[in-house]
């Protein structure tokens, strides 16, 4: 295996590739000679880097082998490995490491621009395939790929002419940067560039801004030249004259070749020239005291009455002004500087300066647009008349251009509101329930309702909001002026868009359709307004009160908490309960996304409650099927058993679960039936034949596109109403919201690949924010995201929320927990005294070893690790060369074999999607350096880690580094003893305790390092605990506060050590069976 | 007056007609402490005048006799008015280097900074013969006789006209010495800007048409290397910001309007090809981009 890098040098794309293999060799590279770079120790040759690119859909045609010398940190006398590589290896590369930087020699593989452009959107295109083999860099140089497409689409490219020592003369096409907007964005990327991209060794001091200029400039020169080929532009100037410097220059750039031909060797006119000529385009005005200002004014309303119409009878004006360059900006207008500077009071000196600069100014606008050349005809030129074709060319073509040149613009307010368009607004109705209102809760027959009724519609084209009928609107047609008067106000109207509007009108006079077809024609997520821009939708009856302006969580009322709930349930959470009794009333589908930790489990637990509390008397409401990954399917029954102990729960699972008519007779006996994704999948014969009232999804970011055997069997689950729970952001993973949407919603957001054309690509890959909005719009009623760091939320939470995870044990954890269990007892027995005692907390450690990992237990990942469970810090071993765990062969995740690490990496993964940061106490470093590994090879993250051996200065460092708002690694593994006391991190807003302490105040301590003054937000701690172990039997016994309890405080596990064979079975042996699921 | 029938031209009056505005001869120490490039224009016609051409000469240079001086055309053209009615024609003259030696001229001079900065003030440098010699060519006249010296007066050359125009044209070059360049055929303007062009390129190795464009400085700021050892190999948080920049609305063909006609002076239609250019390089980009998409798709 070996990781792809590549770096562009003067020209190049240079590839090169990490080898696995050598790595885990160990080759050490040789000293450096006195004129010779030290060799890179382990990375493959430019053939097996050819090989590697293909597999990866990047085309090396007329690459070369070539050699580039690159800066890189080394780690003692060999190159430290890159993250990727470290990631494929499963290293958890401490803290500890000293590195340095090193100039090494590296073979390459040099891809020439016009293959590297194309190649690297190949990759980009086909990413996350096959992700692992390429190193981070790639996704910038995507991106950088990406913003040279960009600039010339949009034409944001210049031809250029440069002039080397010996007098040749060479054309180039540049892009042109230094506009505002685009120098936003090109720095915005130069910010993000790995540093690995400008290590160049001869590169003057990393220069990152060389390297990436010279990369877009060679990718667009490269671009434009493979045009030029393609629609022979040289054609154009064939049989020309060289001496006619255009053509000349032209020689240069129309072809492959960049060579011009000069009459004079060594003239520099031609330089010269083009440089005064682009000088142009850096003249905004920038130097000046003062700019020119330019007010566009509509005629006065008060010449045209009451009346429309008369468009062309009075006439617009361009009104002229200085405006100061400095803030906050001054304005003079043209009449008072003429009128100071022929000495009418003011300082004539000062007024005679800006007269000329006003008229430079002028003159410089007019070069962009001749018309105002008309003004500068008269001697005090105040501004110039303009007619409405002229009035609306200023607006829509020479606007944007004159503000790029530093010319400010003042247009009417009315202009780029979307309220002056014409366009389709849909008027939308529900029939009202025949007079009785609302069915009751709980009636199995209804959903006549939901998306799928039927409602009744009419298309009107408007102005905004203002409708207009038929014959206004081919009255507008045929006036033909692009600015009409209407009501009294001035209008934009688009030929195109009449005709679109006519034609659209005439095919949909209005009738009945379905809800769903209805709001997705509304916002735009159908065809059928073909070229008309849709400004909305107007709703009447029910279906206002869902999909109003507003979110319906904001105006319902609040319904009560459930009498038998046991506990109490903070506002909001009441309000997303009375939201999701909202929608289920109306069989709509729901997605409830509230950050982690705001209780969206209890929310839907009130909802059960809830719907029963309010059904008929002696009517039986209907069961609800939780499916929930397996490793919270403890913590529901849990959850449910304790705030709602009245429910019937069934938990479907292991290996004698029922099916069939059995199934079918408890699911009639329960309330709830909690069961896995996976088991829904295996037994979807039986699952299917159930009329759910209710399916609700829990971690529904589970559900995948595309759909797998698991997917498709979920959505094949019949119900009346369906929920999904998710932590992470929806909004902004498109295919995660198409996937939850088609499960709460089915059809809803149409086909896949529908969606990823009309939606996901316009956001994703064009930034584009209408198409954005109309999304929200669509998604909004349905989903319901509230953020901890929301107003109305943060009022209602505490400062600390503690949570207990109960994970189950994987079956490789339970046999290895069995066997050690069983073993130790077996030994026991026939032991005394110290020996037995010895014998016991030896048990005792591995025992919580297997609870937090089997590698760990087995020693798999090869770091110096001394046993400590107690007080003593972990000696310090010999610092050997780490060696990489092993990794699982299956391709599964290394967190996969342990139920904690499960849970750990699902919840972690929701911390780093909502931009949280998170601490993570182990008391065991080989399980640090485990967490470090796994999270990132799986999260694709960063994380911190500080031990016992972490030297103070590297500390320091750290916690600087994890408290640095722009950091990059949201998350900080900590050794309990090393890092429980002293330190400040209030940066984390989540802590986890992987493995337990016996003593509370130990906990607490270290939960002190993130909740303590300065900490902002609520801190949500979070203890993860195998159930059915020896882990779970002291929580219980810490948590009621048993006698035994105290004494386990106060002793440690000495207090393990007394008791007889029977307790000690009693209290170590395995509760449950293994729970993996079979 | 009365005219001479024997000569059968009328006669010359005793002195001079006085020049209204005339160009006078201003320096108080007269001819002494010229510079030495200057001086070596007075040797060049002194040497060869007879005594009272040069004590007119003076005379008339003082006096403002010359109605006219210049330079722009690569010699001096001077009109000295004397007793005739007419003023005469006089000019002054040195062979012009050909564009080539002029390339090579300016090359050689390009290798020490010194030549364009003490010209660029406005002085000229000691040492500025040597590049010239280098090349085989003088920038003074080698000698006096490669100063061609014209006057219509009829006189024996150099005539006292030409030799008010020779002070002139020393006092000339002390107040103005780039004014010499022009006498060899290039004006001293031109003479450093090719010169400063030169060392763009001899310093960095190729002359542009553009700048490097400018970031705004406080984001170009990027750490040292040494600094950013641990997040070495991944893109920084600022990639998310960067994909999320809402895109610019397209206003097409912005950049060749804002340019304008080209000021070149060549004939080809040059904007109206661009602009077809820049049609082509957009369609071809959003097939480009529509291709990768549909591939994502």
């Amino acid at each position: 295996m070996s990781v792809l890098h590549a770096n562009w040098h003067r020209g190049a794309l240079h590839l090169w590739a990490e080898s696995a293999d050598a790595y885990r060799a160990g080759k050490r590279v040789a000293p450096a000679s006195a004129d010779q770079l030290v060799e890179h120790a382990f990375v493959t040759s430019p053939d097996e880097v050819r090989a590697l690119a293909q597999t990866m859909g990047i085309d090396t045609a007329g690459a070369r082998p070539a050699r580039l010398p690159l800066v890189l940190p080394f780690d003692g006398d060999r190159p430290a490995p890159s993250d990727r590589l470290a990631s494929e290896l499963g290293l958890s590369l401490g803290a500890e490491r000293d590195l340095r930087l090193e100039a090494c020699d590296i073979p390459t593989l040099a891809v020439p621009p016009e293959t590297a452009l194309p190649a690297l959107f190949a990759f980009d295109a086909a990413r996350g395939e096959d992700d692992h083999a390429g190193g981070h860099e790639l996704r910038f140089w995507c991106a950088a790929a990406r913003l040279a497409l960009e600039l010339l689409e949009d034409q944001r490219v210049v031809p250029t002419v440069q002039q080397d020592r010996s007098g040749r003369m060479e054309a180039r096409w540049r892009p042109w940067l230094s506009d505002a907007h685009t120098a936003e964005r090109a720095a915005t990327l130069l910010a993000a560039m790995p540093p690995m991209c400008r290590a160049i060794a001869d590169a003057t001091e990393a220069d990152g801004w060389a390297v990436l200029e010279d990369f877009l400039g060679a990718c667009v020169d490269t671009f434009a030249r493979d045009v030029m080929v393609q629609e022979s532009y040289k054609e154009a100037i064939e049989d020309r004259d060289d001496a006619d410097v255009h053509v000349a220059w032209l020689r240069g750039l129309l072809d492959r070749a960049s060579d011009v031909p000069q009459a004079n060797a060594g003239d520099v006119s031609l330089v010269r020239g083009v440089r005064q000529w682009l000088g142009m385009l850096e003249d905004i005005g920038e130097g000046r005291a003062m700019r020119l200002m330019l007010e566009l004014l509509e005629p006065p309303p008060a010449l045209f009455g009451e009346r429309d119409g008369d468009e062309d009878k009075h006439p617009w004006r361009l009104a002229f002004h200085l405006v100061t360059t400095e803030e906050p900006s001054s304005v003079i207008d043209a009449e008072t500087i003429w009128k100071q500077a022929s000495g009418k009071g003011g300082s004539k000196k000062g007024a005679e300066k800006n007269a000329e600069l006003l008229l430079g100014e002028l003159a410089r606008a007019s070069r962009i647009w001749t018309k105002i050349e008309d003004a500068l005809e008269e001697t005090a030129p105040t501004g110039l008349d303009l007619d409405t074709a002229e009035a609306y060319a200023f607006l829509r073509e020479i606007r944007p251009i004159l503000e790029e040149s530093g010319v400010q613009c003042l247009v009417p307010d009315w202009w780029s509101q979307a309220s002056t368009r014409v366009g389709a607004r849909l008027f939308i109705e529900g029939e009202s329930m025949d007079g009785e209102g609302m069915p009751p809760m709980g009636d199995a027959r209804r959903g006549g309702l939901g998306l799928h009724s039927v409602v009744n519609y009419a298309w009107q084209i408007a102005l905004g909001d203002q409708p207009l009928s038929i014959e206004a609107f081919e009255a507008l047609a045929r006036k033909g002026s692009p600015l009409v008067r209407l009501n009294g106000r001035w209008v934009e109207v688009r030929r195109e868009d009449l005709e679109t509007g006519l034609k659209f009108l005439k095919q949909h006079p209005g009738g009945k359709m379905s809800l769903i077809e209805a709001l997705r024609l509304a916002h735009g997520a159908a065809e059928d307004a073909k070229g008309l821009p849709i400004l909305g939708m107007d709703a009447k009856g029910w279906v206002a009160e869902v999909f109003g302006p507003t979110h319906a969580s904001e105006r319902l009322e609040m319904i009560e908490q459930p009498k038998r709930f046991q506990g109490s349930l903070r506002p909001y959470q009441l309000a997303g309960l009375s939201w999701l009794a909202f929608l289920d009333r109306y069989g709509l589908g729901a997605c409830l996304a509230d950050d982690m930790g705001l209780g969206k489990t209890i929310q839907l637990i009130a909802l059960l409650q809830h719907e029963r509390e309010k059904a008929p008397e002696g009517e039986k409401v209907g069961p609800t099927l939780l499916v929930c990954p397996m490793s919270v399917l403890g913590n529901w029954h849990r959850e449910l058993t304790r705030f709602a102990p009245e429910l019937n729960v069934h938990v479907h699972h292991g290996l004698d679960r029922p099916h069939g008519d059995k199934l079918m007779a408890t699911v009639a006996k329960s309330d709830v039936m909690i069961t896995t994704y996976a088991l829904v999948a295996r037994d979807k014969e039986s699952l299917e034949k159930v009329d759910w009232r209710r399916v609700a999804l829990d971690e529904a970011q589970h559900i995948k596109n595309p759909p797998t055997k698991q997917t498709a069997s979920i959505r094949a689950l019949k119900a009346g109403h369906r929920i999904a729970l998710t932590g992470t952001p929806v909004e902004n993973r498109l295919t995660e919201l198409w996937s939850i949407m088609e499960f709460c919603t089915p059809g809803y957001l149409g086909p896949m690949a529908e969606f990823r054309r009309r939606f996901a690509v316009p956001i994703e890959r064009h930034r584009d924010k209408e198409r954005a909005e109309r999304l929200r719009g669509l998604v909004r009623p349905f989903i319901l995201r509230r953020l901890k760091t929301d107003a109305k939320v943060i009022s209602d939470l505490p400062p600390l929320v503690e949570s207990h995870q109960h994970v189950p044990l994987t079956g490789e954890q339970a046999s290895l927990y069995d066997k050690v269990v069983d073993e130790m007892l077996a030994k026991v027995d026939r032991a005394e005294g110290l020996r037995r005692r010895g014998l016991v907390l030896s048990a005792l450690v591995k025992l919580k070893q297997i609870c937090n990992h089997p590698a760990h237990y087995l020693r798999e990942a090869a770091s110096p690790e001394v046993v400590a469970v107690d007080a003593t810090e972990p000696s310090e071993g010999a610092e050997g060369v780490e060696t990489p765990i092993e990794l699982p062969t299956d391709g599964r995740p290394l967190s996969a074999r342990s139920g904690k690490s499960i849970r750990l990496i699902q919840m972690l993964e929701e911390v780093v999607a909502a931009g949280d940061r998170a601490l993570i106490f182990t008391q065991y470093r080989q399980m640090g350096h485990l967490l470090v590994a796994m999270i990132r090879r799986e999260l694709d993250v960063e994380s911190l880690f500080l031990h016992g051996g972490t030297p103070q200065a590297k500390r320091d460092q750290l916690v600087a580094r994890f408290q640095d708002p722009e950091g990059t690694a949201p998350i900080f593994v900590l050794s309990l003893k090393a890092g429980g006391v002293g330190l400040n991190l209030t940066a984390a807003n989540h802590v986890f305790h992987y493995d337990r302490w016996w003593n509370p105040a130990v906990e607490n301590q270290a939960t002190d390092r993130a909740f303590r003054i300065g900490q902002l937000r609520t801190v949500n701690v979070h203890k993860m605990i195998s159930a059915g172990t020896l882990e779970e039997r002291i929580d219980q016994m810490i948590e009621q506060k048993t006698e035994l309890a105290t004494q386990i405080i106060g002793a440690g596990e000495q207090w393990l050590t007394e008791m007889s064979t029977g307790q000690l079975r009693d209290i170590l042996s395995l509760r449950t069976a293994a729970l993996e699921e079979v | 007056m009365s005219a001479n029938p024997a000569q059968g031209q009328p006669r010359k009056p005793d002195s001079p007609r006085r020049v209204r505005h005339g160009i006078k001869f201003r320096r108080k120490e007269g001819l002494q402490g010229l510079p030495w490039f200057a001086k070596a224009f007075v040797d060049a016609i002194e040497s060869r005048a007879a005594l009272g051409a040069r004590v007119m000469g003076m005379e008339y240079a003082l006096s403002g006799q010359a109605a006219s001086f210049s330079l722009d055309t690569g010699i001096v053209d001077a009109l000295v008015q004397g007793r005739a009615p007419r003023p005469y024609v006089v000019k002054l003259s040195l062979p012009h280097l050909s564009k080539e030696q002029w390339v090579d001229v300016v090359q050689v001079m390009a290798h020490e900074a010194l030549f364009a900065a003490k010209l660029l003030v406005g002085e000229m440098p000691e040492g500025i013969e040597e590049p010239f010699a280098a090349c085989g060519v003088n920038l003074l006249p080698k000698t006096p006789s490669e100063l061609t010296v014209e006057c219509n007066c009829g006189e024996k050359l150099p005539c006292k006209h030409a030799v008010a125009v020779g002070y002139l044209l020393a006092e000339r070059l002390e107040v103005d010495p780039l004014a010499l360049f022009a006498l060899r055929g290039l004006p001293g303007t031109t003479l450093l800007e090719r010169l400063q062009e030169a060392r763009t390129v001899q310093t960095t190795g190729v002359s542009q048409s553009h700048q490097s464009p400018q970031l705004p400085s406080q984001k170009a700021q990027l750490p040292p290397l040494e600094a950013c050892l641990d997040d070495f190999w991944r893109p920084g948080r600022k990639l998310a910001d960067f994909e999320r920049l809402p895109a610019q609305a397209h206003v097409p063909h912005a950049l060749l309007r804002r340019l304008g006609a080209s000021p070149l002076g060549g004939k080809f239609p040059l904007v109206g090809l661009l602009a077809s250019v820049h049609d082509s390089l957009r369609s071809k980009a959003i097939e480009l981009r529509e291709r990768v998409e549909g591939h994502d798709a």
